[in-house]
């Protein structure tokens, strides 16, 4: 009888192989054929294209108009924002639809994705969502519209971006899900100010309460990529410190991380966002995505995607790269390297790190794997120039893992492949001028209040110390023994309601007390500064700005954050108030967040 | 190439593949068990990996939904055994219990003294809310993870101190047989503490499918549930 390893290893062999002849259909459009397709990873590595921003005037006028009626509190749509907005921001129309998308030679999948041209022939929603490019400081307004449901199977939705300091109304607070009883529309404007303090990959994804893991494992996901600020949308508001940003990533990043500016080659910039799926029969119909309801411990899947397609290459030149990755799964902990050896680690290439979730590390980091953990981003600089011309390179995982509690140990002697580059000769573009070695400096944290940049902050500034745990009983997941209920404030470790004062430095311990699980955990709002895990200072890869914090077993980490109100661009001009109000913080083990371990904190005036 | 070619060439293929991939030396995924080198022949060089090794673990394979099994959720993956209801009366669990419904589940036993008593009470508001909806779009079932010691006699009283109303289903039946229903709920394991903390809310025919922790507000649970209750009118709450 054959073993299920033996049929998974079948399976997985079998539709590697038979992905040589999918060539051409895979969703985005794209048809490389290589000449150098062996007979395994051969899908092309698809990119999610980039969002089409509205330019009609009478779409624009719509969607402020819903702005204006739906929009509260600290971004309420004055006359002033408004006339701001129409000036400045740019606007976007996204769908989330029903689509077919080739992921396994064969059948097609149904997803759920992103459509940022709805209505146009020719584009569908595809996940990964498009991506959403556009600079620090440069606003963005998004109406998302849910055409989800069907009359069997109503779907709810809310968008969370992720990353990004927005005002409480247009976070993806999870019980403001559309359409619902509260909000029963099915589209709601959202407003985001892009106020976070330097270039970053991000990223938005659905944050539905209840319902996030499988609106999440059904597709609803996309990259949002930000630019340091610049001078071409919102005059006279490109601080100092992002000139200096700039020249950073112009010297030392390949493809110069600069979505919007001409001048740089998309090329050598690729974001990957890293997902595992269960595919198989449903409906009589092969190839479908499986979501597990059942699974309390966190959805788990065998079949690996980059960026959608699955375990695909892709061809590179023999030269420097900017890689972004971002962990997507629901429950799965990734542990990257490089590898000539699909199934090892022994002989890691270097990868030299660059950013977190907040963007650019103060300092260069040189390793030899990376742990991902859900939802958490890294950049880095990967030099292919580390292998001959017509080899592969392999992005392998060396983190097993077989039930969403947690995974096995490190082991780089037993990896899987996830995606292969052939590498192939240099063309005539040149790698960024300045080498960057470990232990180099990116961009330290800095401080220029007049210019809208505030980062520097000091343990000693710390007006409160508050402690959360993140424990299980009986079979529930909570925070400090509180499930999430939608607006009841969260107590810290000395009862007191979690209501930080804007402009204040707070420190947080959070620790992982629920035994055997491990627990990634994600601040809504701001980016904090570890400061110690288990008593220990942080390795280089945690230094810098951060959202999201991996828990393993037993960590406790200390983190600092500074509860900023960052001046919105349109501050000066209209003199919007600060963003106060109920945000959350959560396991991104997104079915725990599911089963209520999500907090409350209530952001105070100063 | 016509589609229906590549899909022939793509089974030949397969087919013709499948003695030789077992062989190890082909598979991507060897070695991903048995065969691992001790940890420390290979010491973790980057910092990173030192944070990975908190998360120390023992290996528990966990059979992943995957080809021709029915998808989690839909007809065909509930087990369709007999139980017997706080009134001896003998249930398919699928067909009797399930089929077409609306359905809240929670998991209890009689002897149970801790998080017990409050999840029932929580079930016990939750009835309160729904009203006359209770038996006719919504039930309740509660299944016992202690069915060697919860006759059916046992779980009407417990039903009886909690005033469970028709509707309100105490399950229990051949050990082997609640096994089989828990574990395809999500329920595994051998420890019945573990098992009572949570509650799942489904809507057989639509195949939706939530879980909620059995500690959370009765009003969420009762609110959640009615937004599986099929209606033509939208639930206002």
């Amino acid at each position: 009888m054959i073993s299920r390893r033996e049929i998974t290893k079948i399976g997985l062999v079998g539709v590697l192989v038979l992905g040589c002849w999918t060539i051409g259909i895979n969703a985005f459009g794209q048809a490389p054929k290589s000449p150098t397709c062996r007979a395994f990873f051969c899908n092309a590595l698809p990119f999610p294209r980039f969002a089409q921003k509205v330019t009609n005037a009478g779409e624009i006028k719509s969607i402020l108009d819903q702005a204006t009626t739906e929009l509260s509190g600290s971004h309420r749509i004055t006359t002033q924002l408004r006339a701001f907005l129409e000036q400045h921001a740019d606007f976007y129309e996204i769908t989330m639809e029903r689509a077919l998308q080739q992921i396994l030679p064969g059948e097609k999948t149904e997803i759920w994705g992103y459509n940022d041209r709805p209505g146009v022939p020719g584009f569908t929603a595809i996940t990964p969502g498009p991506t959403i490019a556009t600079t620090r400081m440069h606003p963005v307004v998004i109406r998302f519209t849910n055409k989800l449901s069907t009359p069997t199977e109503p779907v709810e939705t809310t968008v969370h971006y992720h990353g990004g300091h927005t005002p409480p109304s247009s976070d993806g607070y999870p019980s403001d899900k559309f359409p619902s009883a509260n909000f029963p529309s099915n589209s709601r404007v959202f407003l985001y100010p892009m106020t976070l303090t330097r270039g970053a990959t991000q990223w938005y994804h659905d944050h539905a309460v209840d319902v996030t893991g499988r609106n999440v494992y059904m597709g609803l996901a996309g990259f949002l990529l930000v630019d340091p600020a610049d001078n071409s949308m919102v005059p006279d508001m490109m601080p100092t410190a992002d000139t200096d940003e700039r020249e950073m990533l112009r010297t030392r990043i390949p493809g110069c991380a600069n979505i919007l500016t001409t001048g740089c080659n998309k090329r050598f910039d690729i974001p990957l966002v890293i997902q595992d799926r269960v595919l198989g029969v449903k409906g009589g119909k092969a190839n479908q995505l499986i979501y597990n309801p059942f699974d309390f411990d966190g959805v788990i899947g065998d079949t690996f995607l980059v960026n959608g397609a699955n375990q695909p290459f892709m061809e590179v030149e023999r030269r420097k790269y900017l890689l972004r990755f971002l962990n997507g799964s629901n429950a799965r902990v990734y542990q990257f390297g490089f590898s000539e050896d699909p199934k090892r680690l022994t002989h890691p290439l270097e990868i030299m790190e660059m950013a977190t979730e907040g963007g650019a590390m103060p300092k260069a980091t040189a390793q030899t794997s990376m742990l991902l953990a859900m939802a958490e981003r890294a950049e880095m600089i990967f030099d292919f120039a580390q292998v001959a011309v017509g080899r592969d390179v392999f992005l392998v995982n060396c983190l097993e893992q077989t039930e969403g509690r947690r995974p096995d140990d490190f082991t780089p002697q037993a990896c899987t492949p996830l995606l292969r580059f052939h590498v192939g000769p240099k063309g005539t573009e040149p790698d960024p001028p300045v080498a960057t070695n470990d232990g180099d400096t990116m961009l330290p944290l800095r401080n220029d209040p007049a210019r809208h940049i505030e980062e520097v902050m000091s343990p000693q500034d710390a007006v409160a110390t508050r402690e959360f745990k993140f424990e299980r009983s009986h079979g529930e997941w909570a925070v400090n023994g509180e499930l999430f209920q939608a607006h009841v404030i969260t107590r810290d470790g000395e009862d007191r309601e979690a209501r930080p004062r804007l402009g204040t430095v707070e420190i947080w311990t959070l620790t992982n007390s629920s035994g055997g699980w491990v627990h990634p955990i994600h601040m809504h709002a701001d980016m904090f500064e570890m400061l110690e895990r288990n008593g220990h200072p942080p390795g280089p890869e945690e230094q810098g700005l951060k959202e999201t914090v991996y828990l393993g077993r037993g960590d406790s980490v200390r983190v600092m954050f500074k509860f900023t109100s960052q001046p919105a661009p349109w501050s000066r001009a209209t003199g919007a108030e600060d963003d106060i109000g109920d945000y959350v913080f959560h396991c991104h083990n997104v079915e725990h967040e599911d089963m209520a371990m999500m907090g409350n904190f209530n952001l105070m005036g100063p | 190439m016509d589609a229906k070619k590549i899909a022939q060439g793509a089974m030949s293929a397969l087919l013709f593949l499948v003695p030789v991939l077992t062989q190890p030396s082909l598979a991507w995924q060897e070695g991903k068990g048995e065969d691992r080198l001790p940890p420390a022949a290979i010491a973790p060089s980057s910092p990173s990996a030192a944070k990975a090794e908190s998360s120390q673990s023992t290996r528990q394979a966990r059979v992943v939904a995957k080809g021709g099994a029915p998808s989690a959720g839909s007809a065909g993956y509930f087990p369709n055994v007999t139980l017997l209801t706080q009134d001896n009366q003998p249930v398919r669990f699928y067909d009797d219990m399930l089929k077409g419904k609306v359905v809240v589940i929670s998991f209890m036993f009689t002897t149970c003294k801790s998080l017990c008593p409050m999840t029932t009470a929580h079930l016990a508001s939750v009835q309160e809310q729904l009203g006359e909806r209770l038996g006719r779009d919504v039930f309740i079932i509660s299944i016992s993870v202690d069915p060697a010691n919860d006759t059916p006699a046992a779980l009407k009283k417990f039903a009886e101190s909690y005033k469970a109303k028709p509707g309100w289903y105490f399950l229990t039946g051949e050990k082997e047989n609640v096994r089989m229903v828990r574990t395809k709920l999500g329920i595994n394991g051998e420890d019945k503490m573990q098992h009572t903390g949570m509650v799942i809310l489904g809507n057989e025919a639509t195949g939706q499918w939530r879980k909620m922790p059995a500690w959370q507000n009765p009003i969420e649970i009762t609110n959640a549930v009615k937004t599986l209750i099929p209606t033509k009118v939208p639930e206002r709450n």
